[in-house]
């Protein structure tokens, strides 16, 4: 792999061939918020919580380092008045789901979000899609999925296959920031494929 | 079906095809695209075929089923060729006439011609009638020419030679050099160079690659590509096969959404028809070069038409777009270079090959070449699919091509690009139209969509419903734009509930950035621009909305009870009284009236009724007769005595002075004197009434009924206060200081010259200067002959008035009846009373003459549109005529005289205020009326008056610590129930003296009031729309709750 | 819908998940829904996860996993149809079928779709039934042409 160098916020970095900007900046210690990157998996770009600064064609734009490619030579910005400012409203606007998840309530602070600024939503998920991912690219189950799209998109066990796989993996409970991938499959239990433990007391 | 093998092949076979057919051969094309399909072209087609059967001409008539040629409004559409005449609205009835008559005999059917709005003449070609005659129609012209289910047709007009010269005669850098010579770039939105496009995939080192038509044709109101797909399916296919040749692909897919069955089923069939005769396939024409296409079906989603999302659909995945970086170009479809042109795009390919690069560039603006197809749709007269040169200004497309806005209406707005685009206000009409200079003001090309807005729209609804649309469209995968595009939505739904807060606009414009700015893809990133655009040039109807909780154009229901209501600029109960009339209840409707207007019998009289204008009877039978119904009210109330109960609040110690006592002083002092105020009215003249007594005659408007209204609401606690001038015999800073308050109501009483030599000369009168002379009795008789320039109500007036003095009148008007600003019943009337009009003619000069003055005048043609979206007269040179008159009144229009207070701040011929709050520069000093809006309606000034008055309150009150008066009315029960059936019945028409007898008596009213079974049966027209709407939104509340 | 019908269609496709959208809407325009049983097979047979043959069938707005209605209306709420009063037109039509976007009646006569636009801007307000447009509706028109679909 061949190396390069980048500028990260007037640094030189150097970086490899294919590296994302997320990747470049964290391997020299430069940190950027995320919600929904984890390293086990592919990168994802839906938070837009990291996103930065580059300069190409003569003008600036907000990008996001977790999905843009570390290049020779380029100039990333991680700090500006924009980029907290955009990332302030976005962590609001996600706290308007899920006004207790911690990482959301520690990123608050940081950028001084309020989380008050937007009513409340009916649903504490945030979409970051870590159990979806998680579950068919390492797993490889495919048991939790989107569903829908626009404002109406959500994610969803799928009975047929989450009564097979899933009472002994359970891992992406863990993972998810809101504890909504818990709920989620709970209430697929609940309504599609009643454990045998409630089967029994209701015979009783 | 022939494999044609060479390109001498497919020439000897042309020539074939078109021998066949000769040339004199009548043909019958019948539009059979979805529009017209829709209007009953089926049907049309079956009758044309039954009769050419029936009369046995089989092989001498052809009936073929074309494409459609734009002018879906007034479809079924037929041209009959060799002869190219045009049929429009055809239905299968006529078919029989159409073979016998035209085919047989020759002869033109009259009927069904397309008849010029403005001229009158019947139009016979195709290529004359406006809406085509001002288009160029390169790509789209050919569809009414074959039939899309024909690869004959498309050879006989040339189809496939482009493929020929490109195989055959060049390579393909050479064509790739070609395209980008041409200029061309792509029509799907962004407007990006199609030949540098190619050069990019050409050049990606890869032996797979792939071609695309993006036949997604997503945005709602966007047709051209639907249309170019069903009409000429073989020209989309020839582009593409071009263009697989020049980046060296060998597979393709037309991307076209279900939604279009037609165009899946005529380009599926195409591809088919191309196979067989060797145009796809292996070693194409003999070249050696393969490539085959297939048909995908888009499912039914918006994002599908970005690219990125494009491709994950045509793997098979949810149409979410991914990251660019790394563009199509060099990692597409299944990882592959892959290259992704609009239909649009790519049936400009075999016209750039044909017609030569330098061609194509000589069409259009620096930037953008060729032309552009738009789809003209919404409150415009000629909606369908236009093909014009870039470089044609928006107001040419929408009045020369368009026709207009219909209906008389105002044009509001118009939004290009979709929903991701933005609106065009007035203003930037004259601006031509190409990807570059659409940007600059804010909109975008897009596809093409091009829907126009009248004044009935509500931009904050449009906004509304462009978010909702997004939100629902957007893939949601990101956050910014899933979750920015819910959140604008919710704030523009508060907003047209009436629970927007003053900070929302703000909040807006933050949002809208951060959606713009850190979403992932296109649609998130233009998604605001509906917010941005509308806030940009339409802000203040957001404020009205949060403010004052009021929708102008009568759209966001939750604002209001009925459309008449919210017409009404005092927000008049017309259903209310409407119903209490219809019951017999004649007491409450006029206390019911009374509560918002303190003129009914006035108003009943000569209002201007914008609430007639919007009434929903009108799509049953017609609107109904608002106005007269109150009056009819009225004067009941007065036959029979009935007093209207008012409760007064706490008499108060401060002094207000209203200046001026016309409808808006009146209203103010009226309002005031019911808060416990005692007010003082200052008027010039010697009596009350203002324009109301010295504009309008007492034909129009019964002096006892004016009289008794005025002191009605003298005899509530006003004060008055005649024959003072401010200005002259008190000054406006002695007022300040002697009072507390004030509110400027002066009017507009002062005549705009017409600007011609001689119009100083004795004998050139204002007009609205000789009306209030009339009324004091000291006008000098205007003579024998009587010309009046000017089209409105007060030319009317005038010219009414001196009839009734037994002159002569003309009325010289420089454009048609239909252009005047005067209500068509006061035309009506004025004509019925022997009154001459006469139209298109312009003053020039006036001079001295043997007896009297010599009026000179242009006679005008009408030309393009102006600003006020009627054709502009101009002089036709050398035609010019000399009538000699005795008085020449110029009724052009009025202004305020405002010498009286130079301290006031003005805004041209107006007084300035805050709009909110009719605030001046001077504390404590209030303004409204015609000073403040220019010559208005009487509503208008009776609603400036009503607010004044709670301005001024709100201010005595704060400065004395009390609380705002709070108005008490009382609640009267109105039967709220829906009309059990509709039946047809017309509006009822208002009796009136007979034309004879009325000018013989200056003072004798014209119109005579309804009797009361009329009036009873003309109120049980009424639909109720608040009885509907209310219930509609309280099950909707049910459904919420 | 039974396998074997299924199969037939998938046949007539690549077997790989390129076709799965494909498979999909042949599927949807023969039976009128997406029956569970049919997406089983199809996962089996193309090789697709089961979650993403779901979030497909929710994603694109052709699909329908509830049995739809002997007649299917789409009102079409496009921009030039909204501007020209498709909101009350929709409003009518929901007032004579009794139904909400998105449901089937119980008697499955009707089931009520709207649309983002079908291209007949020129004509709105437009609905189309069964594959038929109705052009230039008036909310009392609209209810007219209902009775033509028993």
């Amino acid at each position: 792999m061949s190396k390069i160098v980048l500028q990260i916020d007037g640094r030189d970095v150097e970086a490899e061939q294919g590296m994302t900007v997320l990747e470049a900046a964290r391997s020299a210690g430069i940190s950027i918020p995320t919600v929904c990157h984890n390293e086990k998996l592919e990168p994802y770009g839906a938070c837009r919580l990291c996103v930065v600064e580059v300069q190409g064609r003569g003008r600036t734009n907000l990008v996001a380092s977790c999905l843009y490619p570390a290049e020779q030579a380029l100039a990333v910005t991680t700090k500006s008045e924009k980029i907290d400012k955009t990332r302030k409203i976005l962590i609001e606007q996600l706290l308007a789901h899920a006004p207790d998840a911690e990482i959301l309530q520690n990123l608050a602070q940081e950028y001084g979000a309020d989380k008050d600024r937007f009513e409340k939503e009916a649903s504490f998920c945030i979409l970051c899609g870590l159990c979806v991912r998680y579950c068919s690219e390492v797993k490889q189950n495919n048991a939790v999925g989107f569903f829908d799209r626009g404002a109406t998109r959500e994610i969803r066990f799928v009975p047929e296959l989450a009564a097979k796989v899933c009472w002994d993996c359970k891992e992406c409970f863990a993972l998810c920031p809101t504890s909504y991938a818990q709920a989620a499959y709970h209430l697929t239990e609940a309504l599609a494929f009643p454990s045998a433990s409630s089967q029994l007391s209701s015979a009783k | 079906m022939p494999r044609i093998n060479s390109p001498a092949e497919l020439e000897e076979f042309r020539k074939d095809v078109i021998s066949k057919r000769g040339p004199n051969k009548p043909c019958i094309a019948v539009c059979t695209g979805t529009g017209c399909l829709a209007l009953g072209a089926a049907n049309v087609v079956a009758a044309f075929k039954e009769e050419i059967k029936k009369q046995g001409l089989e092989t001498k008539v052809e009936v073929r089923e074309t494409g459609c040629p734009g002018f879906c409004e007034r479809g079924p559409l037929i041209v009959i060729y060799p002869e190219e005449i045009s049929y429009l609205q055809v239905q299968p009835g006529d078919a029989e006439e159409i073979v016998s008559q035209t085919i047989f005999a020759k002869k033109v059917i009259d009927r069904l011609l397309y008849v010029d709005p403005i001229t009158g003449e019947k139009i016979v070609h195709e290529s004359e009638i406006p809406f085509y005659k001002n288009q160029m129609r390169l790509l789209i012209g050919n569809n009414i020419k074959i039939d899309p289910k024909s690869i004959d047709d498309y050879l006989a007009v040339g189809g496939y030679s482009a493929l020929v010269k490109a195989l055959c005669q060049v390579t393909p850098e050479q064509v790739v050099e070609l395209v980008k010579n041409s200029g061309l770039r792509g029509r799907g939105g962004a407007g990006f160079p199609t030949g540098l496009k190619w050069e990019f995939a050409r050049k990606s080192p890869d032996e797979t690659k792939y071609m695309i038509v993006n036949a997604d044709e997503g945005d709602p109101g966007a047709f051209m590509d639907r249309a170019l797909l069903e009409g000429n399916p073989f020209s989309v296919l020839e582009g593409l096969t071009i263009g697989a040749y020049a980046i060296g692909a060998h597979e393709g897919y037309v991307y076209v959404r279900q939604e279009y069955p037609l165009a899946v089923e005529n380009v599926t069939l195409a591809i088919k028809q191309a196979e067989a005769y060797g145009f796809l396939g292996k070693n194409i024409l003999g070249s050696g070069f393969d490539f085959t296409v297939t048909v995908h079906r888009g499912a039914g989603a918006f994002v599908c038409g970005e690219e990125t999302a494009l491709l994950a659909s045509l793997e098979g995945k949810p149409g979410e777009p991914r990251a660019r970086p790394p563009y199509p170009a060099v990692k597409g479809l299944f990882g592959k270079p892959t290259n992704i042109n609009n239909v649009e795009t790519w049936s400009n390919i075999p016209l750039i090959l044909n017609k030569g690069p330098e061609y194509f560039a000589s069409i259009g603006t620096e930037g953008s070449k060729g032309t552009k197809i738009f789809s003209l749709v919404g409150k415009v007269n000629n909606t369908g699919l236009v093909e014009v040169p870039m470089g044609i200004t928006l107001r040419d497309i929408i009045y020369e091509v368009g026709g207009g806005i219909p209906g008389g209406k105002k044009f509001k707005a118009v939004q290009t690009g979709g929903p991701s685009g933005g609106c065009i206000t007035e203003e930037y009409l004259d601006i031509e139209v190409d990807f570059d200079e659409l940007r600059k003001v804010g909109a975008i090309m897009g596809s093409g969509g091009m829907i126009v807005m009248d004044e009935d729209t509500c931009m904050v609804d449009v906004a509304k419903y462009f978010l909702k649309f997004l939100s629902l469209e957007s893939c949601g995968k990101c956050s910014p734009c899933r979750e920015g595009i819910r959140q604008m939505l919710k704030i523009l739904t508060r907003i047209s509930e009436g629970k927007g807060r003053e900070s929302d606009i703000g909040l807006l414009m933050e949002l809208a950035e951060s959606t713009r700015d850190a979403s992932l893809c296109a649609l998130g990133g233009t998604a605001p621009n509906p917010v941005l655009a509308t806030l940009k040039y339409f802000r203040h109807e957001y404020e009205d909305h949060i403010l004052h909780k009021r929708c102008q154009a009568g759209v966001c229901e939750e604002l209001y009870k009925a459309k008449c209501t919210n017409a009404c600029p005092i927000g008049q109960d017309v259903p209310g009284y409407l119903s209490l009339v219809a019951e017999g209840r004649y007491e409450e409707a006029i206390s019911l009236i009374y509560q918002t207007n303190p003129l009914p019998g006035v108003c009943g009289r000569v209002c201007t009724h914008p609430c007639t204008d919007v009434c929903l009877r009108a799509e049953t039978d017609e609107p109904l007769n608002i106005p007269k119904i109150k009056r009819f009210a009225a004067d009941m109330a007065k036959r029979k005595g009935y007093t209207v109960k008012l409760e007064k609040g706490k008499a108060k110690e401060e002094k207000i002075a209203v200046i001026g006592g016309g409808p808006g002083g009146l209203a103010a002092a009226y309002s005031l004197a019911l808060m416990g105020y005692r007010p003082t009215i200052i008027e010039e003249l010697p009596q009350l009434g203002g324009m109301l007594r010295y504009g309008i005659p007492p034909y129009r408007l019964p002096r006892e009924i004016l009289d008794q209204e005025i002191d009605f609401i003298v005899n509530v606690g006003v004060e008055v206060k005649t024959n003072t001038r401010v200005g002259r015999d008190i000054t406006l800073g002695q007022l300040q200081k002697e009072y507390d308050a004030i509110f400027v109501a002066v009017g507009a009483h002062k005549s705009l010259p017409i600007r011609v030599p001689g119009e100083d000369l004795p004998g050139v009168k204002g007009g609205a200067e000789f009306l209030r002379e009339v009324e004091l009795g000291i006008a000098p008789h205007p003579g024998k002959r009587v010309a009046v320039i000017g089209g409105g109500d007060v030319a009317m007036d005038i010219a009414r008035t001196c009839r009734r003095m037994g002159a002569e009148v003309t009325i010289a008007y420089r454009r048609e009846r239909k252009d005047m600003p005067a209500s068509e019943e006061e035309i009506a009337d004025a004509i019925a009373e022997n009154i001459e009009l006469k139209e298109l003619v312009a003053p020039k000069s006036i001079r001295r003459a043997n007896s009297g003055l010599a009026l000179e005048m242009d006679v005008c043609e009408l030309r393009d549109f102006d600003r006020s979206g009627r054709r502009r007269p101009v002089p036709i040179e050398g035609a010019v005529i000399t009538r000699e008159y005795d008085t020449i009144f110029s009724a052009i229009g009025q202004t305020s005289d405002l010498d009286f207070a130079e301290s006031l701040e003005t805004k041209g011929d107006t007084i300035a205020v805050d709009r909110h709050r009719l605030v001046t520069n001077l504390p404590g000093v209030f303004a409204g009326g015609d000073a403040v809006i220019g010559p208005a309606r009487i509503v208008d000034a009776l609603a400036h008056g009503k607010k004044a008055a709670v301005e001024i309150d709100r201010l005595l009150a704060l400065k004395s610590g009390r609380d705002p008066y709070a108005e008490s009315l009382e609640k009267i029960k109105v039967t709220m129930t829906l009309p059990e059936v509709v039946t047809e019945q017309p509006m009822a028409e208002i009796p009136k003296l007979s034309p004879e007898e009325r000018i013989k008596d200056f003072t004798a009213e014209v119109e005579l009031g309804f009797d009361e079974e009329t009036a009873k049966k003309e109120c049980g027209r009424c639909l109720r729309c608040d009885v509907s709407w209310m219930a509609a939104r309280d099950k909707s509340m049910a459904v919420a709750g | 819908m039974d396998n074997g019908k299924i199969d037939k269609i998938i046949d007539k496709y690549p077997s790989d998940s390129s076709s799965l959208i494909q498979v999909l809407l042949e599927i949807q325009s023969e039976n009128r829904w997406l029956p569970k049983e049919a997406l089983a097979k199809v996962s089996e047979r193309l090789k697709v996860p089961l979650n993403r043959i779901r979030h497909i069938t929710t994603f694109y707005k052709a699909f329908s996993v509830v049995p739809k209605g002997r007649h299917e209306i789409h009102v079409c709420t496009g921009t030039a149809c909204h501007v020209r009063g498709a909101k009350r037109v929709l409003g009518a039509v929901q007032d004579a079928t009794g139904l909400k976007p998105g449901l089937t009646g119980e008697d499955f006569r009707f089931s009520l779709e709207t649309v983002n636009c079908v291209g007949c801007c020129a004509l709105g307000p437009v609905m189309v039934i069964d594959g038929e447009h109705h052009g230039k509706l008036a909310p009392a028109k609209s209810k007219d042409v209902l009775k033509n679909y028993e």
